[in-house]
C-alpha cells in the first residue's frame, strides 16, 4: 500500500502554519504540504479521496480549532476508509491532561506541545513510519528519521 | 377520683341513716295504731258487751309492749328521742293499767263502774300524751330523714358537679392536646417547609459557587491556552529573527575581513546590538510569559481535578519533601526539625503541593545572616489536625501578609527568583482539602504558617490501582 506524500496540515493560526512550514523545509523535508484552517475544510477534503494513493502520509492537528475539536476531526477521520491508516500527530499550545486522554481514546498517541521542536516531530515521524521526503543533505535530523522496519516508503531522495 | 370515692361512701352512710329514720318513723306509727286499736276495742266491748271486741283487743294489747320496745331500741341512739319514749313508756304503762283494769271490773261483773274508769279524764290524757310524743319521735324522724335527703341532694349536686367538671376537664384537656398537637404538627410542617427551603436555598447557592468556581477554572484554562497561541507565534518568530540576524553577522563579519569600506556603522551597530539587544529581551520576556501562562494554567488544572482522599502518612511525606530540599539546606547550612506528625486521610498530591511549597518558600527565604533553622510539626484537634511549618527566615511584613497569597505578587527584597506563584498553589489546594491557612510573621525574625485540615478528608477514596 502506498499512500501519496503530502503532509496534511490543520492549523487554524497562520503563524504556527508557517513557521511550522518553515522549519519542516529548513530539516530537509520536502513533502508537499496541503494546509486548512479549518477542521471543515480538512473533513472535506478527506472526503473526497477516494483510493489508497489519494490519502495523505500524515495528518498534523492541532487540538484547538475555531470550528471544531482537532480530537472531532481525528474523530472523522479514524472511520475514512482511506485515511484512517493515515498516521496522525496532534500539536497542542498547552499540556492538557484532559486532551491528551481524549486523543488516547481516540488512538493517537502522539502529541507535541507548541512551540513544535523539529527534531521531537521527526522523531514522531519515524515512529509512526510516515514517508517523509528528505534531503540527504539537509540536517543532522535526517540521522534521526530512520525506518524501524526498513520499509521502501522510509527515504526517498526528493527529485 | 379521691372525692368521688369519699362521696360514695359518705352518700352509703347517709342511705342507711335514711332508711333507719324511716323505720323508726314507721315503728313510731305502728305502735300508735296498735295502741289506738286497743283503746277502740276495750271501749267497744265494755259499751256493746260483743266479744268479737274483746279478742281483738287481747290481740292488740299483747303486742303492745314488744311494739314498743322495738321503736325504744331503735331509737336509743337519739338522747332527745330516749326522753321522749320514756314519758311515752310510763304513760302506755298507766294506760295499759287503766285499760285492764276496767276489763277486770267488767269481768267482775260491774259493768257501770268500768264504763266510769273509760270515761274518766286520766284515759284520755293518757292518750294524749302519748299521741303528743308519738309525733314528737316522727318529727325528729322527719327531720332526719329531711336533712338526710337534703345533704343527699347536695352530695347528689356535688356528684354532679364533679362529673360535669371532670367530663368539662376532660373535653378542655381533649381540645387542649388536639390543639397542642395541631399546633405541634403545624409547627412541624413549618419547620420542615423552612428547612426544605434552606436546603433548598442552601443548594442553589452552593450550585451557584460551583458554577462560578468552574467558570472561574474554564475562564483560567481559556485564557491560559489560547494566551499561549499568539506567543508561541512571538518565541516562533524571534527564533526565525535570531536565525535572520545570525546569518546578517556572518555576513557583516566576512565584509568586515573583505570590504570594509562597504559597511555603513550604524548597520553594524544595528545588526551587533541593537537587534540582539531586543531580542535578548523578547527572549526574557516571553520565557517569563510562558511560565506565568503555565502557572495560571496549572493553577486551573488543579483546580479541576477531582481529588481522592487517601491515607497518608505524613512522616514519611514531610521526609520526602525535606530530602528534596536538601542540597540547598546544606549549602546554606540549615537545618531542618520534623517534630510529631498525625497522619491524614486527604489528597496527596495537593496535600504534596501545599507542603512542598511551604517548604521551598521557607528554605528559599531564610536569611544568610543566621543558621537557617526550619521545624514542621503537627497536632490532632478532634477531628482536624493543625500543622505548623516554621523558619526563622526574613519574615513578611505584616502590609503583605494577604498579598504573598495572590498569583504572581511577591513581597520584599525581590533578589531572591521566583514567579509568585507559589503560595497561590497553596492556598488554592488548603481550600479545595476544606483547610484554612493562617499566617504569622514578624520580618526579621520569622514566618510560622499554620495548615488546619480535616483528618478525613470528605472525598471519594482512590482505587488500590491508582495507588499502586
Amino acid at each position: 500500500m502506498s499512500r501519496s506524500d503530502t503532509i496534511v496540515l490543520v492549523e487554524d493560526d497562520e503563524g504556527h502554519a508557517r513557521l511550522f512550514t518553515k522549519q519542516l523545509r529548513r530539516h530537509g523535508v520536502h513533502n508537499s504540504i496541503r494546509h486548512f484552517s479549518t477542521g471543515a475544510q480538512a473533513v472535506a477534503w478527506i472526503d473526497v479521496r477516494t483510493t489508497p494513493a489519494d490519502a495523505p502520509t500524515l495528518f498534523v492537528l492541532d487540538i484547538n480549532l475555531p470550528d471544531m475539536l482537532g480530537t472531532e476531526v481525528l474523530a472523522c477521520l479514524a472511520v475514512h476508509r482511506y485515511a484512517r491508516r493515515t498516521p496522525v500527530v496532534m500539536l497542542t499550545s498547552s499540556d492538557d491532561h484532559a486532551d491528551m486522554r481524549r486523543c488516547l481514546d481516540l488512538g493517537c498517541r502522539h502529541f507535541l506541545i507548541k512551540p513544535l521542536e523539529m527534531h521531537r516531530f521527526v522523531e514522531a515521524c519515524a515512529d509512526l513510519a510516515c514517508a517523509l521526503t528528505l534531503d540527504p543533505d539537509a540536517s543532522p535530523v535526517a540521522m534521526r528519521t530512520h525506518d524501524p522496519a526498513g520499509s521502501p516508503n522510509g527515504r526517498k531522495p526528493r527529485p | 377520683m379521691i372525692l368521688v370515692i369519699a362521696l360514695g361512701a359518705r352518700s352509703n352512710r347517709e342511705i342507711l341513716q335514711l332508711k333507719r329514720a324511716e323505720q323508726n318513723k314507721f315503728l313510731a306509727t305502728d305502735f300508735l295504731m296498735r295502741l289506738r286499736t286497743a283503746e277502740s276495742s276495750q271501749r267497744g266491748y265494755l259499751v256493746t258487751g260483743n266479744p268479737r271486741y274483746l279478742r281483738g283487743y287481747n290481740a292488740v294489747a299483747d303486742s303492745l309492749p314488744l311494739s314498743l320496745s322495738h321503736l325504744e331500741a331503735a331509737t336509743s341512739a337519739e338522747p332527745l328521742q330516749r326522753r321522749r319514749l320514756a314519758i311515752i313508756r310510763s304513760q302506755f304503762e298507766l294506760k295499759r293499767r287503766e285499760m285492764s283494769d276496767a276489763l277486770q271490773q267488767e269481768r267482775a261483773g260491774h259493768r257501770i263502774r268500768a264504763l266510769a274508769m273509760t270515761n274518766s279524764d286520766l284515759g284520755f290524757r293518757e292518750m294524749g300524751e302519748i299521741e303528743t310524743e308519738i309525733q314528737g319521735v316522727i318529727a325528729f324522724e322527719e327531720k332526719t330523714s329531711l336533712g338526710v335527703r337534703n345533704r343527699y341532694d347536695s352530695i347528689y349536686f356535688i356528684s354532679l358537679f364533679v362529673l360535669v367538671s371532670i367530663v368539662a376537664l376532660g373535653f378542655v384537656t381533649f381540645s387542649l392536646v388536639k390543639k397542642f398537637i395541631r399546633s405541634s404538627i403545624a409547627q412541624r410542617i413549618e419547620i420542615s417547609d423552612s428547612n426544605g427551603r434552606l436546603m433548598s436555598l442552601v443548594e442553589t447557592r452552593t450550585a451557584e459557587i460551583a458554577r462560578v468556581n468552574e467558570e472561574i477554572q474554564r475562564y483560567a484554562y481559556i485564557v491560559g491556552h489560547d494566551l499561549r497561541g499568539p506567543l508561541i507565534n512571538i518565541i516562533g518568530f524571534t527564533a526565525e529573527l535570531q536565525r535572520a540576524e545570525t546569518i546578517l553577522q556572518r555576513q557583516i563579519n566576512v565584509l568586515k575581513v573583505t570590504k570594509p569600506s562597504l559597511l555603513d556603522p550604524d548597520i553594524v551597530d544595528a545588526v551587533e546590538l541593537d537587534i540582539p539587544e531586543a531580542l535578548r529581551f523578547i527572549t526574557v520576556s516571553t520565557a517569563r510569559m510562558d511560565r506565568l501562562i503555565a502557572a495560571v494554567l496549572k493553577l486551573s488544572r488543579e483546580g479541576r481535578r477531582a481529588l481522592l482522599a487517601e491515607p497518608i502518612n505524613m512522616a514519611a511525606l514531610i521526609n520526602d519533601l525535606a530530602d528534596c530540599q536538601a542540597q540547598q539546606l546544606e549549602s546554606g547550612g540549615a537545618l531542618i526539625s520534623i517534630g510529631d506528625l498525625p497522619d491524614l486521610v486527604s489528597d496527596r498530591m495537593a496535600v504534596e503541593l501545599v507542603f512542598g511549597n511551604l517548604l521551598e518558600n521557607a528554605v528559599k527565604y531564610l536569611d544568610p545572616a543566621r543558621a537557617g533553622r526550619i521545624e514542621i510539626s503537627g497536632a490532632e484537634h478532634g477531628d482536624r489536625n493543625i500543622y505548623e511549618v516554621r523558619d526563622n527566615g526574613r519574615g513578611i511584613a505584616a502590609a503583605d501578609s494577604e498579598r504573598v497569597f495572590e498569583l504572581f505578587r511577591r513581597a520584599g527584597d525581590q533578589e531572591v527568583t521566583g514567579e509568585g506563584v507559589g503560595l497561590a498553589y497553596v492556598r488554592n489546594a488548603i481550600y479545595r482539602l476544606d483547610g484554612r491557612l493562617t499566617l504569622s510573621s514578624v520580618v526579621g525574625e520569622g514566618t510560622r504558617f499554620c495548615i488546619d485540615l480535616p483528618a478525613r478528608l470528605d472525598a471519594p477514596g482512590a482505587p488500590d490501582v491508582i495507588a499502586a
